[in-house]
Parts: structure tokens; C-alpha cells; sequence
């Protein structure tokens, strides 16, 4: 594979996988070959056809889709796109509350109820259910996220009325038996074991820790190994007891009309009431730490790579800066030609890629530049992270850069809603994060109205490199004396996290035969 | 036993997947496939070419890969790095991978990218070679060491990869080593190999191109024709066969990690790529262990809470496939106890079969999911070049899929019995001993 497509990085920083669309000035074509050039050694007849870059016509418009918004009878949302498709309808159910509103101490909450829903429902077993879906070719996900309970299915239609049948049973009429929770509940515990071997598990971890400390976005959405064992049943039937309708939407994609869905879904969902306690009772508003810690280390001696993370805290989805954001994103680590990728795999073969992106949720969200970097070079490959982040900040973009970024974008949006499953997925985000029913429409003419001085403006309000925080899983040993020779970093000495994220020892480490020369502030800050 | 109604309501959904296509092939022997699509504003190219790891040298292994990121470092009238940075510079992207048979090219992007994508992949065809040096060489060399410690090294479990082919197959075989090649080779590898490796296999004779997209057929066959059709007729690389490998009795390896969980990998030979019993493998395997309804989860993760994952594939290739299960186990199983609970269902497969349920499921899930890969451009594309490689210029979705019309509850069965045999490798990795999280105990 040439290179590794960076979606699922960071489970973090997935939801700016952010769509974007077409409809752009073609690029200024730089000068061509000398036909000179074309001519030397070892030319063909007819080669010369190559020796003039075709032009590039003017592109049409794309109208991205507007979903049509109906309600149903219990206030009940219903987002519903009609488009021509391979056959294929998504249908969707999404709720206002994820991994963002786990309780202190009970981390994993949102997920395991999440894991809870696909453990029988209706009185039929967690096999009738998974068989039941395989029986319409449907792949059913459940998963919590930040901000978000999701349940997302999709199949060949006509399948509408059993797909939306399965949807209401595994939503509304979980099991929740005793026996079943004792299942998912030591899954959950294989799986984190498992996840504890994973350096770029644990980077991610242990970045997410370091910036958001205890507060509630301050561990991964699958919690800890210790809050799991301390997760009840009680504590999971709660949870889904305050799903309510006004909180939640349906979505659905495909050649279904509105009035159809519509019909369909108020049979399904129209008599659910909510169960329990309206939401948000006293829930802990998500926080950023302050202060934060610099730089965390986990441990993993011998490893070949070090895995790196790089960033802060951001803004949210609502800030008007989102788009100005992705923009910079795509020039500094959101594509192959990006300053970070290119200066760190193609100039220096530090690694196989480097790519950074943004999370914008509810909360504060995230700035992260992440990579891999062979051990030995990890100290040159921090400094020129670095480097590259301070350069986005003091210098606007260039005209090329700018135009370049907005193609990009304006072709992901594009991509973005190829399939029913991901358009389901866009619009649910017009319902979480309270979005314009045009986003997707508007998105080009947003985008092209953007500047390098209003790129520049945004990027210097979200991002402070010298308030960033490093993370790295890889080997300490090897790592440490590389990072003091990089004296201009300034980097304090790491704070050592588990592969959970957890902080092992609050003093200063002398890990190895690190510390025996090199920089102060690598000793005493 | 017969299959009832649910079958012929099936039967008649294959059909609708189709997707139109025109067909050509230019007389240096350049395949052509235009599938047009005017719901979307966007298009896409995907290059075949029928070279793999399988055509290694010894001592070079993972060149063919390598050389799929030379295919990037710039040509004559494109020099690096103008393929990405023109590219990217229209809001197009691009992106390649290497199999054991195959290295494919694809680019996607707003549909006025059209002839740009194929001027720029002309000139790599044609030019390339000519334009390679020492220092492209070093740049991707490095770039795929690191590809191979940050996919394989560094990631647990990763040397499974690095130890099945050569025990599943006979020194020598094409498929004995994996397509990411092992360090010391890459290594090895000389801008002289490059430079013969790209003259015998980069021929138009030995390539098809899929157009998928915003295009209007003749026009983009117009263009085809102006950027491809003047690359001179090239022989036809000979490409590899090799008699079909067989295991009669079991070949156990047993290796470590710095893991924490014990984990198995049984692998099988099973029928090649195309044909009907790779269709039943297909099957066989959503059956055991695709999905939380399959066997192997509901007996080993569900029901005994044995097995953190489950996953069993049918790993389809040209010259023979092969046939994977693989459990990881929870804290505390042993590796074992995850094998005896395996063994127990495959044989409970082989005894009794599936289901007229779980056959009529999995042979759902196959059309839906070859829906999906008909929804975006790029897998559209890809899955066009690799019909037309196995089955002809005129294959079709359809003839892919009406191969697992046959499937029977018996036929399901009687593969099982012919591919899960006693000959297999079986790999059990178990955790280093405990020394290395020295963080939590210090």
C-alpha cells in the first residue's frame, strides 16, 4: 500500500473526516517541460502528446443533498435524503449522548450500553438478532461515540419496513438480562487487554488523558480496564432509560421517499415514550486540564517505531472557525502533499506518513498531528513536527496552498456522500451538532469565500504550539536522550502513563541511562 | 437439501447490480473498461497490471511493492514530485496497492481531472524507467521500511505474517513469502532491478484500465486513445504457474510476542480465485466466523467466553488460495483450549453443514456487500479491473455473483470437508515472558 489512509487513526479525531466538494478554480499551471526536455534520448514516435499538461475545464456544480426534516408523532426526528443509489438504503438512529456523559469513575459507560443494544432485544437472543440481520444482508453497528449513541444499518432494498423494525427493537426494546451483561462485560475486558499491547492505542490514550485529565472527554470511549469492573447493569439501564426521543433522530438514505420513511418509521418508533429522567441531570460539562501536561511518554522497550501525537484542545463543532480550521488542516497534514507528510516520509524517511487532522464535537475538541517515526530518528522527527506547527501559525497560507486546500475539500464532500452509509452518517451530524440542513449544500461557496488572512486568524486563535502536548508510545530508553539533544523543543521531562492513559508516577522518572547528559529542562521543569 | 423460496427471490436481485460498461483494447494490447455514471461529479482511473509479489527474484522479496512507490517518484514530462502536487494541486488523490498477483493504480477526482489522470499515467508508463536513480530508490526505500515496521513490526502479532507463507507453502512456490518482503532484501534491491523489473512487466499488454465516472464513453476512449495509444506493442510478460501446493499432515510453529493475550492462526489451501468452490469457501467463511450470528463467535466469544475476536476469510488468489481462522483468546485461556473449541465446530460443519438459514444469510450479505462495493467510484473501479482479470474482458457483476447461485447446503458442506483438513499450518503465539512492562511494576 503506498500509503496508509488515515481515517481511523485516531478514533479521537474521527469525526473531522470532514466532508467537503467540488467546484473549483483550475490551478495555475506551472510552466511546462521544455519541449527541449521531451526531445532528448530515448523519445517515440508521438511521445510529443505528452509534452503539453492537458487543461483542466471548468468543473459544474455539485448539489450536495439537503435532507428533508419530518417529525414524528413523540417529537421524534426523521432526517430523510432521497437519492438514487446501487440498490442500497441506510437507515439510522442517533442519540445526543455518548462517551462524553460517562460518570467519573464508570469510563466505558457509553459504549457498553452501546454493546448492551446488540445483545438480544425484543425477547429475542443476541443470536436471533445478529441472524436477523444477516438474514436482509444487513451490517448492523452500534457505537458510542464523544457525543453520540449510534445505531446505523443498511441493506438491498425493498427492505425498508424490516429494516426499520430491527432498528426500533434494537434501539427501544433492549433485553438488558443479567446473563447477557455478564458477556459483554468481560468481552469488554479481552478487548482493553488486548488494546494494552497497542502502542498507537496507548498514544492516543494517553493523550486524551493528558488533555482533558478527569474530566468526562478525558479517556477513550471503550473506558478502562478498572471502570468497567466497576460498571453495573443498573448503571447501563440508567444510561438508555434517559434516551428520549426529543434527544434523538432517525436518519435514512436511499430511494425511499419522505412520506414513505415516514409512514414506516412512526409505525416502528411513534409509540416510544421516554422511559426515565429527561437527560443531562447534573452531568459534569466537559473540560480541558489545566495545566497540561507537556509531554507523556508510555512505555514499550524494544519497539521498532515510536508512535507520536501532537496537539491540544480545540474548538467546537459550533465555532465559526470550523471550516478556516479544515482548510489549514488539509496544508499542514490533511493530505500526501501536506507539509508534514512531506517533510517527514518523502524529504527525511522518518516515516511511512504523517498526517494531522481536528476533532470538532460538542465539547472543546481537538488539534493532533500523528505519525510513526523509526526509534532512532524520534528527537529529529518531534523537533520538525514542531517546526512545521509553528510555521502554520506565523506565516499565512500561500495562494497555492489556499487553492489547492479548497479543491481538496471540495472533492471529499464529494466522496464523502458516495455511499448511503456515509451521507446517513453527514446528515446525523446536522442533528448532533445542530448544523444548517444546507451544510452540505453551502459548503463550496463557504469555502471558496475563505482568505489566507482569515485562514491565518482562525489557525492562531485554536492553535499554540508551545502549549501543545507531545505524546509518545515507544521505546523510553531509546527515546529520551534523543529528545533531550533537542534542546529547542524546551520539552520537560515525560510524565509515564500506563497504556491506558493512567499517570504512573507523578515525580520526575530517570528512566535508564537517559538522563545522564543533556538539557536541563529535560531534569528539573 | 433444495433451496425453497428465499433463492429465487435472490436470484433475482444479481441481476440489478450491474453496472454498463464499454469495452476495448488498443493494439499494443491495452485493456479498456469505461464505466460511465453521470449521478456523480467526479471520476476515477484505475491501472492494472498483472505483477505481483509472486514475481520476485530470490533475495528480492517486497521489491514488487517497493516498486509501486517508485511508480510515484516522477517521469519524464511529470518529474517528481508533479504527480502528487498537480494532482492534489485539482483536488484529485491517488493511491496503490500490491498483492501477491497484482499492483493497482487508481486516482480519483472532480471529473475535469479526466485526461490530466491519463497523461500523467501514460508518462509513467512510458517513461519511468528512463527516469529512475539512485536517490528516488533510497527516498521509497526508507518509506517502505517504515511501512513494514509501523504495519507489521510494530504491531502485535505482526510476525504471524512474516512466518505463515513460507511454512503454508514449498520453497520456492510464488506465494512462499509475504508481499511486504523481509527487510534484509529490501535492502538488497538495486536500481538495476527497478529498471528490469519495470521493462518486463510495465507493458501496455500487461495493464487494464477501468474509467469510472462523470464521462461521456466515446469521448473518454478518445482520449485513451490519444495518451495510450501510441506506446508501442510490447511482449506479453510470461507470467508464473506453479503446481498446486498440498499439506497432508499438520505443521505447527509456535512463536512469542510482547503481547498479552494468546492468539491462534490456522491456515488451509482452498480453491483459486473465480471459481465455484472459491465461491463455497466464500461462504463457508461468513457461515463460521463473519458477524456476531456466525459459529465460531456465538461458540467462542459468546457462549464459552474463550475468544476476545474471532475471524475466519477466505483469502482469494489467482494460483491457489488460502483458508483462514484465526481466535484471539481471553486473559487467562490458553491457546489450546481456543484450538479445541475451533475444532469442534469446524467438524460440526463438516458432519452436519450449515443451515438452509445461515446459507440463504450468507449468500445475502455477499450480494449486499458486492452493492457496496459498487457505491464508490474508486472500489468500483478496482472491482471492474479485477473482474475483467479473472474472468475475461466480458465478465460482469453478475457472472461474479452467479457463482454463488449453485451453493447448496451440501456443496457448503462438502467443501468443508475438502478444505479443512488435516493439512494446515497451525501458529500459536503466547506472550513474552513478563518482563517488559516494566512501567507497571516500577
Amino acid at each position: 500500500m503506498r500509503v496508509l489512509v488515515p481515517a481511523a487513526a485516531l478514533a479521537l479525531l474521527a469525526c473531522s473526516a470532514a466532508p467537503p466538494k467540488p467546484d473549483m478554480e483550475p490551478p495555475l499551471p506551472p510552466a511546462n517541460k521544455p519541449q527541449a526536455m521531451a526531445a532528448s534520448a530515448g523519445t517515440i514516435p508521438g511521445e510529443n502528446v505528452l509534452a503539453q499538461r492537458p487543461p483542466i475545464p471548468p468543473l459544474g456544480p455539485f448539489d450536495a443533498p439537503v435532507p428533508t426534516v419530518l417529525t414524528l408523532s413523540n417529537g421524534l426526528k426523521l432526517y430523510v435524503v432521497e437519492r438514487a443509489s446501487a440498490g442500497l438504503e441506510a437507515v439510522g438512529f442517533v442519540t445526543r449522548q455518548g462517551a462524553a456523559t460517562d460518570p467519573s469513575g464508570k469510563e466505558g459507560l457509553a459504549s457498553l450500553a452501546a454493546s448492551m443494544l446488540q445483545a438480544g432485544s425484543a425477547g429475542k437472543s443476541q443470536a436471533e438478532v445478529a441472524a436477523a440481520a444477516d438474514a436482509i444482508g444487513a451490517n448492523l453497528s452500534v457505537s458510542a461515540s464523544t457525543d453520540a449513541l449510534s445505531i446505523g444499518l443498511s441493506a438491498l432494498a425493498p427492505r425498508l419496513n424490516e429494516m426499520a423494525a430491527l432498528l426500533a427493537d434494537v434501539a427501544l426494546r433492549p433485553n438488558l438480562t443479567a446473563k447477557d451483561w455478564q458477556k459483554i462485560q468481560a468481552q469488554r475486558l479481552g478487548e482493553l487487554t488486548a488494546a494494552r499491547s497497542q502502542p498507537r492505542v496507548a498514544a492516543r490514550a494517553a493523550f486524551q488523558a493528558a488533555l482533558y485529565g478527569n474530566g468526562p472527554l478525558g479517556h477513550l470511549p471503550e473506558g478502562t480496564i478498572a471502570a468497567v469492573k466497576r460498571i453495573r447493569l443498573g448503571d447501563v439501564k440508567n444510561f438508555l432509560a434517559s434516551v428520549s426521543p426529543t434527544e434523538s433522530a432517525i436518519v435514512a438514505v436511499g430511494s425511499a421517499s419522505a412520506g414513505a420513511v415516514r409512514s414506516v418509521m412512526e409505525g416502528a418508533f411513534g409509540a416510544w415514550k421516554p422511559r426515565g429522567a429527561p437527560p443531562s441531570h447534573g452531568r459534569k460539562e466537559p473540560t480541558v486540564e489545566v495545566p497540561r501536561p507537556r509531554f507523556v511518554l508510555v512505555n514499550f522497550p524494544g519497539k521498532p517505531q515510536s508512535v507520536l501525537l501532537v496537539g491540544q484542545p480545540s474548538v467546537p463543532r459550533s465555532s465559526p472557525d470550523v471550516l478556516a480550521l479544515e482548510l489549514a488542516n488539509a496544508i499542514v497534514g490533511g493530505s500526501f502533499t501536506s507539509r508534514l507528510n512531506q517533510n517527514l516520509r518523502e524529504q527525511h524517511g522518518y516515516s511511512y506518513g504523517a498526517f494531522s487532522g481536528f476533532a470538532f464535537g460538542r465539547g472543546p475538541g481537538a488539534f493532533a498531528a500523528r505519525t510513526s517515526v523509526q526509534t532512532d530518528v524520534t528527537g529529529k522527527a518531534v523537533t520538525e513536527i514542531f517546526g512545521e506547527l509553528n510555521r502554520l501559525v506565523a506565516e499565512p497560507l500561500s495562494a497555492e496552498e489556499l487553492s489547492k486546500g479548497k479543491a481538496l475539500l471540495a472533492f471529499q464532500l464529494v466522496e464523502a456522500l458516495q455511499s448511503v452509509g456515509a451521507t446517513s452518517a453527514a446528515v446525523a451530524d446536522i442533528f448532533l451538532f445542530d448544523l444548517p440542513l444546507d451544510e452540505y449544500r453551502t459548503y463550496v461557496s463557504r469555502l471558496q469565500a475563505l482568505t489566507p488572512a482569515i485562514v491565518q486568524d482562525a489557525v492562531r486563535r485554536a492553535l499554540h504550539p508551545q502549549e501543545m502536548t507531545l505524546a509518545i508510545a515507544g521505546d523510553a530508553k531509546a527515546v529520551l536522550p534523543q529528545l533531550q539533544a533537542e534542546a529547542a523543543l524546551k520539552l520537560p521531562a515525560p510524565q509515564l502513563r500506563d497504556p491506558e492513559g493512567k499517570v504512573l508516577r507523578p515525580a520526575t522518572p530517570s528512566v535508564g541511562g537517559a538522563a545522564s547528559s543533556g538539557s536541563r529542562t529535560m531534569r528539573h521543569l | 437439501m433444495v433451496l425453497a423460496l428465499p433463492l429465487s427471490l435472490l436470484l433475482s436481485l444479481a441481476p440489478t447490480l450491474d453496472v454498463p460498461v464499454t469495452h476495448a483494447e488498443l493494439p499494443n494490447g491495452l485493456k479498456v473498461i469505461i464505466a460511465p455514471d453521470r449521478t456523480v461529479p467526479g471520476v476515477t482511473i484505475n491501472l492494472l497490471y498483472h505483477v505481483g509479489s509472486r514475481d520476485e527474484q530470490a533475495g528480492r522479496t517486497g521489491f514488487a511493492h517497493l516498486f509501486e512507490h517508485l511508480m510515484f517518484m516522477g517521469a519524464r514530462y511529470v518529474p517528481y514530485p508533479q504527480f502528487d502536487t498537480l494532482m492534489e494541486a485539482g483536488g484529485g488523490v491517488n493511491n496503490a496497492f500490491t498483492s501477491y498477483d497484482i499492483t493497482d493504480y487508481y486516482s480519483v477526482g472532480p471529473s475535469n481531472l479526466l485526461e490530466t489522470f491519463l497523461w500523467m499515467e501514460s508518462d509513467r508508463l512510458l517513461t519511468l524507467g528512463q527516469e529512475m536513480t539512485q536517490e528516488k530508490l533510497e527516498t521509497q526505500r526508507k518509506v517502505v521500511l517504515n511501512e513494514r515496521r509501523q504495519s507489521y513490526e510494530n504491531v502485535p502479532y505482526g510476525k504471524v505474517e512474516d512466518a505463515l507463507p513460507p511454512a503454508l507453502f514449498p520453497k520456492g512456490h510464488p506465494y512462499s513469502w509475504p508481499v511486504i518482503g523481509s527487510a534484509t532484501d529490501l535492502r538488497a534491491a538495486t536500481l538495476q532491478d527497478v529498471k528490469a523489473f519495470f521493462a518486463t512487466w510495465y507493458v501496455p499488454s500487461n495493464a487494464s484500465l477501468v474509467i469510472a465516472g462523470d464521462v461521456e464513453p466515446a469521448q473518454a476512449l478518445a482520449l485513451v486513445n490519444k495518451y495510450f495509444g501510441f506506446l508501442p506493442k510490447r511482449p506479453i510478460p510470461e507470467q508464473v504457474s506453479a503446481p498446486l501446493a498440498k499439506l497432508t499432515t499438520e505443521v505447527r510453529l509456535q512463536l512469542t510476542d510482547k503481547v498479552d493475550l494468546d492468539k491462534v492462526v490456522m491456515a488451509w489451501f482452498s480453491p483459486r480465485e473465480g471459481t465455484p468452490g472459491d465461491a463455497n469457501c466464500d461462504l463457508l467463511a461468513s457461515i463460521l466466523g463473519q458477524g456476531k450470528a456466525s459459529r465460531l463467535y456465538q461458540r467462542l466469544v459468546y457462549r464459552d467466553q474463550l475468544a476476545t475476536e474471532v475471524s475466519v476469510a477466505q483469502e482469494t488468489r489467482e494460483l491457489q488460495s488460502v483458508f483462514f481462522v484465526s481466535a484471539l483468546a481471553r486473559p487467562g485461556v490458553d491457546v489450546h483450549a481456543l484450538e479445541k473449541a475451533i475444532d469442534e465446530e469446524l467438524q460440526r460443519m463438516k458432519t452436519e453443514g450449515p443451515t438452509l438459514d445461515e446459507l440463504e444469510a450468507a449468500r445475502t450479505l455477499v450480494y449486499t456487500g458486492a452493492a457496496r462495493r459498487l457505491e464508490s467510484l474508486v472500489s468500483r473501479a478496482q472491482y471492474l479491473n479485477q473482474l475483467q482479470l479473472t474472468y475475461g474482458p466480458k465478465a460482469t457483476v453478475k457472472s461474479d455473483l452467479d457463482r454463488y447461485e449453485g451453493a447448496t447446503q451440501a456443496t457448503v458442506r462438502e467443501m468443508a470437508n475438502t478444505v479443512l483438513g488435516a493439512g494446515r499450518v497451525v501458529v500459536e503465539v503466547r506472550p513474552e515472558p513478563k518482563v517488559a512492562n516494566a512501567q507497571e511494576t516500577k
